[in-house]
């Protein structure tokens, strides 16, 4: 045995003692039963990862008692960042947030779907009734008969329609899993209609990088990420380098704890405790606000492309930008210089000119335009709420060329994330593992595109359905998003392929967390769809609409293999976690009621149709695992029987680590970027030519755009506020929501003792209202209407209002799609119109509403 | 051994996730002899609120946990008619024994009324009185109890009671509610105070201006409060007195000095805005 395999013998023999069954102590002991001790020492542990963060599972009796975060022992080395006099290191343990630590009374709530369930009414072979969709009973039928009714189903259609009759859309992030997460195309459930001959594909595109892909990557490239630059490195870069840290239009606390939890909060305390200043722009006093930031500026949200349009007119004005960086590293500034001093359109773009769009005063918008210039500055913005509203990609290239006027990739100046995707803690490069966009595709034998060309789109699939035909530009497909996906025009339907007969699903995320709900619930009760089936997990509202509910088990009830925070194949792990922890997902209890994986119900669906072979390749759950790990650079490292017995693997901190910064390659190199001219493109060509200079909505360089249904135009006479609805806090999209401990915190009891969902509203727009802390309030606007109750609250913009979305929607009736939503679904009154002529994306975070005290009729 | 807890409560950034450890902790899971099941939703065995002073655009939140403050005197004990059914273990904790509490010996609950800082509720199902018990569980098992463990902030110094008292006293820590006079074993950094605050800029170029003394004085007389703006310009004055007049009195190197004559503390965290200050002419 080498020294090096001794060493792990050693960290393991130490793991062990962590979770062996522990042994009561003495208090303990004094008035214990010989029954209680028999049930500690029945007591398992597992560990696992949640979409909440990294936890060891507590099993007792078969069912899971608790979640505490995965320690780290002290013998495995941890990076650590020196800077400023300071040594910075990560705790010993995971950090799981209240998602993790919430995660067993999710599993167990009643609102789980324990078995196949058929709507009362609907009938197989498209002759059932429809117009009972969301108001029938459904009874419980056997796994039998529901594989029956949905694999003759699917032939049926087929038979009848061909395969483009059949579309399929997984949920916004499902619970956690490589093998078992079905959020991407390499998963098992696309998989198998490929096999069938294809689907007519539900384009997403992306609900929350929208102004990244369609704005950032026409400048500097990243592409294959989601159009946010790299993450290698930022943290230590920050730490040791940046004057500044600026936090713009995001919430990094709240909103980036996907898949980890709060492994990355600490670093935001570090900024701090190196003495850092730091700022928030954004329309309220978040979280990170509240912890992390030194000052607030307040800013009407969606307007702070005309901010950041004025920072860059004050050093250009004041030469304090960086002149040699912008001529060997970028093509196009004059035209972007020409903007801001006013020679293209006559209006210089001062902070006086900015002050009343952005709402932030002139003086304070020259002090930061000083105090960025005075030193290197860390901007984290990426993913946030500006990029997913009004003409996002004006914001996000404002953010690229702001860093581009003062040096990205310097020393301290860089565009960062901290949050999911880009991470920015010292990792080792070497080491590749799956993460939840891998799916099974780095070891499937043979692989299966979809053969079928059509597609339906999130923002039009209901217009797809009731008033075919429907035709759109752009949009992008999946989950890469090259510059030609914007030009692409399609059609619904394509000549020669039939409309949208059958819908099959996967989870409830599709329905509150997109955009305009009454809209999109107005085609699952079009008898058009003949059948729609949902992998179900818990019976959130949209399941209502279904025919049948196929009952799929959580993540404690199956077994599957990842990293922690790791993306996977199309998101670059850079360090999203303080750890590099390999985890075999052990299946700690059985699965609830008659429920079974994802995977289980399509390879028995497969098993029906003919398909089993071709669909798992032979391979069973256990088979996939093992293959993933062969494929991963874990098998360098332990045995695959070592690591199943343990649960997990952490990956020592190597000891030489060489930093590689994000970006300082492109600054000491000037060029390299998967741009055309290898440069960052201030001015892009490309937009150019596809639509000429002079688009309202869309120039080649970064530009203000006034919002066409904004605060400034004709729709704010009728609806006066900005309904700002950003990632929720307290769910995971509309995950969680049924979890009481969260709902404590989440929502608000009305006078009447009824549960409501907070809307934060500023004391000016409240006293013009005469609203009052804790009233019922009505939202509402041409998308829907709504009950809420008010939070009046100084950390709110006047002339914005907030609200989460992903709340439980409870129309007043089910069957009449605009009827008044009493759970306060933000999406209710959000616009499935795109985020602009060039984005034909998701724009959920910036709506018109007007907000009035709600009297409950007589 | 006695422990301790020193909470800086300027770290917490509201994430829930102590609360809901201890709902994960404790629902549906029974520790004897220190406690028997949490109830679902009625209880909170550690609390967080968010309270919020000042006005818009200087909204100030301070973030609170409050749970049991493991009185060295608590009021509990002293009204608790059943003896040793609310007792003090060796670590300092207050417990209340689950099986000695007899509600039907106590028909008006006088603990919950006994404790000043109102964190113990009463459980109608299993009929006693319940609330936070340091985790006396997990100590014994050598673990940080479920609520500092899940911080992923520091909020929470938890340790040997003389260690954390003396970190306390160095960093200025105060008790909550110490007219109680119940001795809590809970310390607290960045409670809620009346407070006078600014961001001083400077008058031409509107850049933050760090390191300016700031001092203020009571008009009527008594000690000046003092400190220096941070390195965004900002100053916090807390532990001043509302509805009463000050004095304030900015200077720094450079700049002509600036004083501020009549601030009246209209509201508990009342904040004056951009302060300019005008460079002193070069000799």
């Amino acid at each position: 045995m080498s020294s090096k395999t001794n060493n792990y013998a050693k960290t393991f023999a130490v793991m062990s003692d962590v979770f062996s069954s522990f042994s009561p102590g003495d208090n303990l002991l004094r008035s214990i039963t010989p029954r209680e001790i028999k049930e500690i020492q029945q007591e398992k542990k597992y560990v696992t990862n949640t979409f909440g963060g990294g936890v060891v599972v507590t099993v007792k009796n078969g069912r899971v008692t608790k979640t505490d975060p995965l320690p780290i022992p002290n013998d495995i080395r941890q990076y650590q960042i020196k800077a400023r006099g300071k040594v910075f290191k990560p705790p010993r343990k995971c950090l799981p947030d209240m998602w993790g630590h919430g995660y067993r009374r999710w599993v167990y709530d009643t609102a789980r779907v324990r078995y196949p369930l058929k709507r009362v009414g609907w009938e197989p072979g498209g002759k059932g009734k429809y117009d009972n969709r969301g108001l029938s009973e459904f009874i419980r039928i056997s796994w039998d008969e529901a594989f029956d009714l949905v694999s003759s189903e699917i032939s049926r259609i087929k038979e009848t329609y061909g395969n483009a009759a059949i579309t399929y859309k997984d949920t916004f992030h499902t619970t956690w899993g490589t093998i078992h997460g079905m959020g991407t195309e390499y998963t098992i459930i696309p998989r198998f209609l490929n096999i069938l001959g294809g689907f007519t594909e539900y384009v997403i595109g992306t609900s929350s990088w929208v102004g990244w892909v369609s704005g950032a990557s026409f400048m500097y490239g990243f592409w294959w990420a989601n159009a946010t630059s790299e993450g290698h490195d930022t943290l230590a870069d920050a730490l040791q380098n940046s004057r500044m840290v600026v936090y713009w239009a995001l919430d990094p606390t709240k909103s980036t704890r996907m898949y980890h939890g709060h492994e990355m909060e600490p670093w935001r305390h570090w900024v701090r405790e190196a003495g850092i200043k730091t700022v928030m722009i954004s329309p309220e006093v978040n979280d990170t606000a509240v912890a992390h930031a030194d000052r607030w500026i307040p800013i009407y949200p969606g307007h702070d492309a005309a901010m950041a349009a004025a920072i860059m007119y004050v050093w250009i004005k004041e030469g304090t930008y960086d002149k040699d960086y912008v001529k060997t590293h970028t093509v196009g500034f004059e035209k972007l210089r020409d903007y801001l001093l006013g020679k293209e359109d006559g209006i210089p773009k001062t902070p006086e000119w900015a002050a009343p769009l952005c709402g932030v005063a002139a003086e304070s918008i020259y002090g930061l335009a000083r105090e960025w210039a005075a030193g290197p500055v860390s901007l984290n913005c990426q993913l946030g709420g500006a990029c997913r509203g009004w003409y996002g990609h004006e914001w996000t290239r404002m953010m690229v060329a702001l860093q581009t006027l003062q040096g990205l990739g310097k020393p301290g100046v860089n565009l960062v994330s901290w949050g999911w995707a880009n991470g920015g803690a010292p990792f080792d490069k070497s080491i590749h593992m799956p993460g939840y966009t891998t799916g099974i595709k780095p070891v499937e034998i043979k692989a299966y595109p979809n053969a079928i060309p059509q597609k339906v789109h999130a923002i039009n699939v209901s217009d797809c359905i009731l008033k075919p035909p429907v035709k759109w530009r752009g949009g992008t497909t999946g989950a890469t998003y090259w510059g030609e996906e914007f030009f692409r025009n399609y059609s619904y339907p394509m000549p020669g392929y039939s409309e949208v007969k059958m819908v099959l699903r996967l989870g409830g995320g599709q329905t509150l967390s997109y955009s305009n709900v009454n809209w999109r619930v107005s085609s699952y009760l079009s008898p058009k769809i003949e059948t729609i089936v949902i992998n179900a997990l818990f019976m959130e509202p949209c399941m209502r609409y279904a025919d049948i509910l196929l009952p799929a088990c959580s993540d404690f009830e199956r077994n599957d293999f990842s990293m922690l925070g790791c993306g996977g194949l199309y998101i670059p792990y850079s360090g999203s976690a303080n750890h590099q922890i390999a985890i075999y997902h052990k299946k700690a209890i059985d699965c609830l009621g008659q429920s079974m994986s994802d995977m289980e119900i399509y390879y028995n669906l497969a098993r029906k149709l003919g398909i089993y072979q071709e669909l798992s390749e032979g391979n069973t759950e256990e088979d996939w695992i093992k293959k993933l790990f062969y494929a991963s650079s874990l098998c360098k490292f332990i045995s695959y029987e070592e690591f199943k017995k343990k649960g997990y693997y952490i990956f020592p901190f190597p000891e030489n680590y060489k930093p590689t910064p994000a970006l300082r390659w492109f600054y000491e190199e000037g060029g390299g970027l998967c741009t055309p001219s290898g440069k960052i493109e201030l001015y892009s060509q490309v937009l150019a030519d596809f639509y000429a200079e002079d688009n309202p909505e869309i120039a080649p360089y970064p530009k203000y755009v006034e919002p066409k249904d904004g605060r400034n135009s004709p729709v704010a006479k009728k609806y006066p506020l900005i309904i700002f609805v950003p990632h929720p806090k307290f769910r995971f999209h509309t995950m969680q929501e049924n979890v009481s401990w969260l709902r404590k915190h989440s929502k608000m009891k009305g006078p009447d003792g009824q549960e409501y969902e907070p809307l934060w509203i500023s004391k000016a727009d409240a006293d013009a209202r005469g609203i009052k802390q804790g009233d019922i309030v009505t939202a509402f606007n041409d998308k829907g209407k709504i009950l809420a109750a008010a939070h009046v609250t100084g950390r709110i913009k006047p002339g914005v209002v907030r609200m989460f979305y992903g709340a439980e929607w409870k129309p007043d009736d089910p069957r009449t799609p605009g009827s008044l939503d009493r759970g306060g679904s933000a999406n209710v009154l959000t616009t499935n119109e795109p985020a602009s002529c060039h984005a034909y994306l998701h724009r959920i975070a910036h709506n018109m509403v007007e907000v009035r005290k709600w009297e409950a009729k007589k | 051994m006695k422990y301790a807890i020193l909470m800086d409560a300027t770290r917490c950034s509201i994430c829930f996730s102590c609360q809901v450890a201890c709902k994960d902790e404790f629902v549906g899971n029974k520790y004897p002899p220190y406690s028997y099941p949490q109830p679902d939703v009625e209880q909170e065995w550690i609390k967080l609120e968010e309270i919020e002073k000042g006005k818009f655009p200087y909204a100030k939140v301070y973030p609170i946990p409050t749970l049991c403050m493991h009185c060295e005197n608590p009021g509990c004990i002293e009204v608790c008619p059943v003896t040793g059914a609310i007792y003090k273990s060796k670590h300092g904790a207050t417990i209340i024994d689950p099986v000695k509490c007899k509600p039907e010996k106590c028909l008006t609950k006088p603990c919950l009324k006994g404790c000043p800082y109102q964190v113990i509720f009463f459980n109608n199902d299993s009929s006693i009185a319940q609330k936070c018990t340091l985790c006396l569980h997990r100590l014994d098992e050598g673990q940080e109890p479920a609520c500092v463990n899940a911080c992923p902030s520091n909020v929470f110094i938890f340790g040997e009671e003389s260690k954390i008292v003396k970190e306390a006293k160095q960093r200025g820590a105060t008790t909550l509610h110490p007219e109680y006079k119940t001795k809590p074993r809970l310390y607290y950094i960045g409670l809620p105070s009346v407070t006078l605050a600014g961001h001083i800029i400077d008058s031409k170029t509107f850049m933050d201006v760090p390191g300016a003394a700031v001092t203020i004085e009571n008009k009527r007389g008594g000690t000046p409060t003092s400190g220096k703006s941070d390195i965004s310009g900002n100053f916090n004055l807390p532990g001043l007195e509302l509805h009463k007049k000050y004095a304030l009195k900015i200077a720094h190197k450079g700049y002509k000095p600036l004083t501020l004559d009549n601030v009246t503390m209209d509201i508990e965290y009342q904040h004056l805005g951009e302060i300019k200050l005008a460079r002193a002419p070069k000799k």
